[in-house]
């Protein structure tokens, strides 16, 4: 019996074959329970319990069993957002892509029962990006965030989260992150990643298999350091389901400059996991990246990660100077507003840039 | 004519295409197409939504659960079974089959 189990590995018991997990009682178990919770693992444990990989008492089945219940009402909801707000774009001529959660749930899960999510996700073309903030804001949704100027985003940002009056958040996307990893990304070649998939009686575009992995991968390197267990859970089941083609989504993040977000993402995942090193995955850990790869990582990863230094270490990656220049232009010279929000003024952002400059 | 009559004889009902839905060790949850109220079903009602993945008629769907909640359940499940799908369509998560 193991005394002491952790959230990840919960997670480990769903996706490979192993002694059954059994769960601990008292303190660890509260532990444990609040770890699950705030990992968004709860679909994790029902899964895991569901198969008989974890084993608990009654008590602790229905816990699990009700907050799973509440997860899956909460998705089933956000779907029914999802759907709404697509309809809504394509009705103003705004072709777009549902990622992450429901896709994700629908597409690389035995179960979509088994994977939760918070919000729903859209990725539009860049050319639609202002259009489909526009046809979002009409229909009564703000922004979560201002941009540094007008046109930054759909240039050079990640997205925007837009809040529905009902307070759902809805993300749209330009790109897979904000920063150095964000302008790489070839949004055209993105774009055209395309599979579908029916949902609520509509054929819904989500990203395609490789598409889908590079995405969970991106998140997973560089949403959070350190990486979240749901994130790397993706990442895990996405290879582990054997419908993606590694060397092609290899290929497609070395043209991206980016072999470093999938070798980081896999090799994090099959460590945290402990899972079984196989041929198919020895290349994560042997992986050796370019300069540009180490520097524009290390703004993502570590203590010194912020969002100003992804913002900073995307100058190089910019291509061509007339989009450099106006890159370095919106963030220096940014909107008088956004400068007083987020550091008290001009003389303070230029301050803060010096020092960053300097200790780079 | 209650409303509940018109699942009575051959008709068959199934799962909406509209629906939303998820099924667990808590029964199932479901959605239709307009409003947001989220119904769970629990026990037969879950029991029921299985059986609902394909078109059923009221009659295969009360010999089913039956069968699986035992006879002596079934004078509860017949009288349960036609007011139960007549709320599931009124949520708009089954349709009557053409």
């Amino acid at each position: 019996v193991t005394m002491t189990v952790t959230a990840a590995e919960v997670v480990r018991a769903g996706l490979v074959s192993v002694d059954p997990v059994v769960l601990p009682r008292g303190p660890a178990w509260e532990t444990l329970w609040a770890d699950l919770r705030d990992e968004k693992l709860v679909p994790a444990l029902a899964q895991a319990m569901h198969c008989g990989a974890v084993r608990g008492s009654r008590d602790q089945h229905d816990i699990a069993r009700r907050a799973h219940e509440v997860v899956m009402r909460s998705c089933v909801r956000l779907e029914r957002v999802a759907l709404d707000e697509l309809r809504r774009l394509d009705r103003a001529g705004i072709d777009a892509r549902l990622l992450k959660g429901a896709a994700v749930a629908h597409l690389d899960y035995p179960d979509p029962a088994w994977r939760g999510f918070g919000d729903v996700d859209l990725l539009v073309r860049p050319s639609h990006y202002d259009a489909a903030v526009d046809v979002l804001a009409s229909a009564g949704s703000r922004r979560r965030s201002d941009e540094p100027r007008a046109g930054f985003d759909r240039r050079f940002g990640k997205g925007v989260c837009m809040i529905r009056p009902d307070g759902v958040q809805v993300d749209v996307h330009r790109s897979f992150a904000a920063g150095p990893f964000g302008v790489t990304v070839d949004t055209d070649e993105l774009f055209a990643m395309s599979s579908t998939f029916s949902l609520g009686g509509s054929a819904v575009r989500a990203l395609d298999s490789e598409g889908r992995f590079l995405h969970a991968c991106y998140h997973a390197a560089l949403g959070d350091f350190p990486a979240r267990l749901a994130s790397l859970r993706d990442v895990a089941q996405m290879l582990l389901g054997g419908a993606i083609d590694i060397d092609r989504a290899r290929a497609t993040a070395g043209r991206w400059r980016a072999g470093v977000v999938l070798a980081s993402a896999v090799a994090t995942a099959w460590s945290v996991f402990r899972l079984p090193r196989t041929t198919s995955v020895d290349w994560a850990f042997t992986y050796v990246p370019d300069r540009f790869e180490r520097v524009a990582l290390g703004a993502y990863v570590g203590p010194r990660r912020s969002y100003a230094r992804q913002m900073a270490a995307a100058v190089p990656a910019v291509r061509g100077w007339r989009n450099r220049a106006a890159y370095v232009f919106a963030l220096v010279i940014a909107n008088g507003d956004y400068v007083e929000r987020r550091d008290g003024g001009y003389a303070r952002r230029i301050g803060r840039a010096v020092r960053m400059g300097a200790a780079r | 004519v209650d409303s509940a009559s018109r699942y009575r004889g051959p008709t068959k009902v199934s799962r909406s295409r509209t629906a939303l839905w998820r099924s667990g060790e808590f029964g199932a949850v479901v959605l239709g197409p307009a409003g947001d109220d989220v119904v769970t079903l629990e026990g037969t009602g879950a029991a029921l939504w299985d059986l609902l993945v394909s078109p059923c008629s009221a009659d295969e769907v009360v010999e089913a659960l039956v069968l699986e909640f035992g006879a002596a359940e079934r004078a509860r499940i017949e009288r349960d079974v036609p007011p139960f799908l007549a709320r599931l369509e009124q949520l708009g998560v089954i349709e009557v089959q053409p």
